[in-house]
């Protein structure tokens, strides 16, 4: 294969690449705005997690399986 | 589990991993700056015979710093964070405490023996990863250990969800054991020598020649990613909030970040070996991989810079919030200078440069040491129960580690590229226009400037460390917690 070539498939090599990767990424950014429009799941909640960390606070979610004795 | 009334977190752990990110913090930087003084004045390279050679150096410092200083800053705060937004306490587990405390005490042993080693011209020669074999087992057993205690915290936490640094801190857990485990595979000589002689401190590598370079780019690149990036983005997403008080801006976007760096960071290496004998299609995709690496790294970074809106004036009053504030700024300028390196075109000139060197430190010295300073002056009044010591004391570190920076990577970038351009410049015979010789005399202030900057960056460290030493021996006693902002003696 001669210089020419090899560049060229590099570079649409390249251009696709970025593609593949721009529609994960906005896929997945879509995903997450839609679940938090329709109310499937609030995550900006989780930010609770670290304003309320003491160790007598309660949880923000409780574990199932954490059953105090 | 016991009632959480009669539990409080446990901080002992955090607490001498502190110290040893303060003390190699010290070793590390001091050979930093005592390297980038024999540049500019190669004469000090002859002050202790073959132990004070830049050669024998230059992995302490790099060792000392990203395995000594940094790791110990990761796993202080890793105990600290872990145990406080998966709300559990070491204290509820004798096991769990056991491995963390053996995780401490052979990752302590092990920094000592990679310093004599090191000096002693004990190397596997390979970038980052020059310890020998049997480091590198010992290695692998504390960073195992790390991974019980991590698993096991998250295995007793009281909250369902795990919090964004959890994600992070785990993702730096997962990658480094990959990446260690494959970059070191090595052959220790003494079993195969039949009979000829062999240090049982030597090895080789299993991989040769490019394939060699390939896993170790791989691996140095990533070493970045998961030791540099990752655990640092775990800090700043539980350390500002906190500090500030505010809710993270936009916690859907830490979770893209995290998915993005994720998928992307791992394939970015390769541009360490543009025009290089590696195949071309692997460095165009280190390339390109390096600049949608843009995104995800400024997506967290942003996030960060937003998390303080209408809170600004905070930056004012509060020198701890302008170490993460100036943190997320050079973690937002080194993501956008990697990926222009990265660029083929001007890699050509970047590549082999002290542009280079300039980029690694205003991430480190910014990015990572800005942000694991903070960390450690957050957790100082809730872990030795008293006040920060001197709020105008770390107002002066801020700013002279700050200059100290800015004089480095600026040093650096004149340097870098004054020299990319002398390597290349060529007469109208095609005959090259400078040897070596001459860019290393052009190249000389900017040398000097660079080790006057590094030297206000060290300086700044040694207040750090006396401040946090008398937070803890002489601060106001503090009768309960602090919910937000730390407290400060002016």
């Amino acid at each position: 294969m001669d210089q020419e070539t090899l560049m060229t498939m590099a570079g649409y090599g390249k251009f696709f690449i970025l593609l593949f990767i721009f529609i994960i990424f906005y896929g997945y950014a879509f995903s997450l705005y839609k679940r938090q429009r329709s109310g499937e799941r609030d995550f900006e909640k989780y930010s609770d997690l670290v304003l309320n960390d003491s160790l007598d606070a309660a949880p923000l979610e409780k574990r199932d399986n954490s059953k105090e004795k | 589990m016991q009632s959480n009334a009669q539990l409080e977190y446990d901080y002992s752990v955090v607490k001498l991993f502190t110290f040893t990110t303060i003390l190699f913090g010290i070793i590390g930087m001091l050979v930093g700056v005592i390297l980038a003084f024999q540049l500019a004045f190669p004469e000090l390279s002859n002050l202790a015979g073959e132990y004070g050679t830049f050669s024998r150096l230059r992995p302490i410092h790099t060792n000392g710093v990203a395995f000594g200083f940094t790791l110990s800053g990761i796993f202080a705060t890793w105990y600290y964070v872990g145990q406080r937004v998966l709300k559990m306490s070491l204290k509820e587990s004798k096991f769990l405490m056991t491995v963390a405390k053996l995780h401490f005490w052979l990752y302590f042993i092990t920094i000592p023996l990679a310093v004599v080693t090191l000096i002693m011209g004990i190397t596997t020669s390979k970038e980052y990863a020059e310890l020998e074999w049997p480091l590198d087992l010992l290695i692998v057993v504390w960073w195992v250990l790390w991974g019980v205690s991590m698993f096991g915290m998250i295995g007793m936490r009281r909250e369902r969800t795990i919090y964004v640094s959890v994600w992070y801190y785990m993702s730096s857990f997962l990658a480094v054991a990959m990446l260690f485990l494959f970059n070191n595979m090595e052959v220790p000589t003494m079993f195969w020598a039949n009979g000829a002689p062999s240090s049982a401190m030597h090895s080789i590598s299993m991989y040769a020649g490019t394939n060699d370079a390939l896993v170790q780019w791989w691996y140095g690149h990533n070493a970045v990613a998961f030791v540099f990036t990752t655990p640092i983005i775990a800090m700043i997403y539980y350390f500002l909030p906190k500090e500030s008080g505010q809710n993270v801006f936009s916690y859907k976007l830490s979770v893209l970040a995290f998915w993005g760096l994720m998928f992307v960071y791992l394939w970015a290496g390769g541009h360490h070996l543009i025009y290089s004998t590696v195949p071309d299609w692997m460095q165009t995709m280190g390339s390109a991989m390096s600049v949608v690496l843009i995104l995800p790294s400024w997506g967290s970074a942003i996030n960060m810079l937003l998390t303080m809106k209408g809170e600004w004036g905070q930056l004012q009053t509060s020198p701890l919030i302008k170490f993460m504030i100036m943190a997320s700024t050079f973690y937002m300028l080194s993501t956008i200078e990697g990926p222009i390196q990265a660029i083929k075109s001007v890699n050509a000139i970047a590549h082999f440069t002290d542009w280079i060197p300039g980029h690694v430190h205003d991430g480190t010295l910014g990015w990572v040491g800005f942000m694991v300073m903070a960390a450690l002056f957050h957790m100082a009044p809730r872990i030795f129960k008293r006040e920060l010591y001197s709020k105008s004391l770390m107002e002066t570190q801020f700013w002279l580690q700050t200059v100290g920076i800015v004089l480095y990577f600026t040093s650096m970038w004149i340097a870098g590229i004054t020299q990319g351009m002398m390597w290349r410049a060529y007469d109208e015979y095609g005959s090259l226009l400078y040897s070596f010789i001459d860019t290393v005399t052009v190249l000389h202030p900017y040398y000097t400037l660079r080790a006057v900057g590094g030297l206000f960056y060290l300086i700044g460290f040694l207040l750090f460390a006396y401040n946090i030493f008398k937070t803890m021996t002489s601060g106001r006693v503090l009768d309960k917690e602090p919910a937000n902002a730390s407290p400060m003696a002016s």
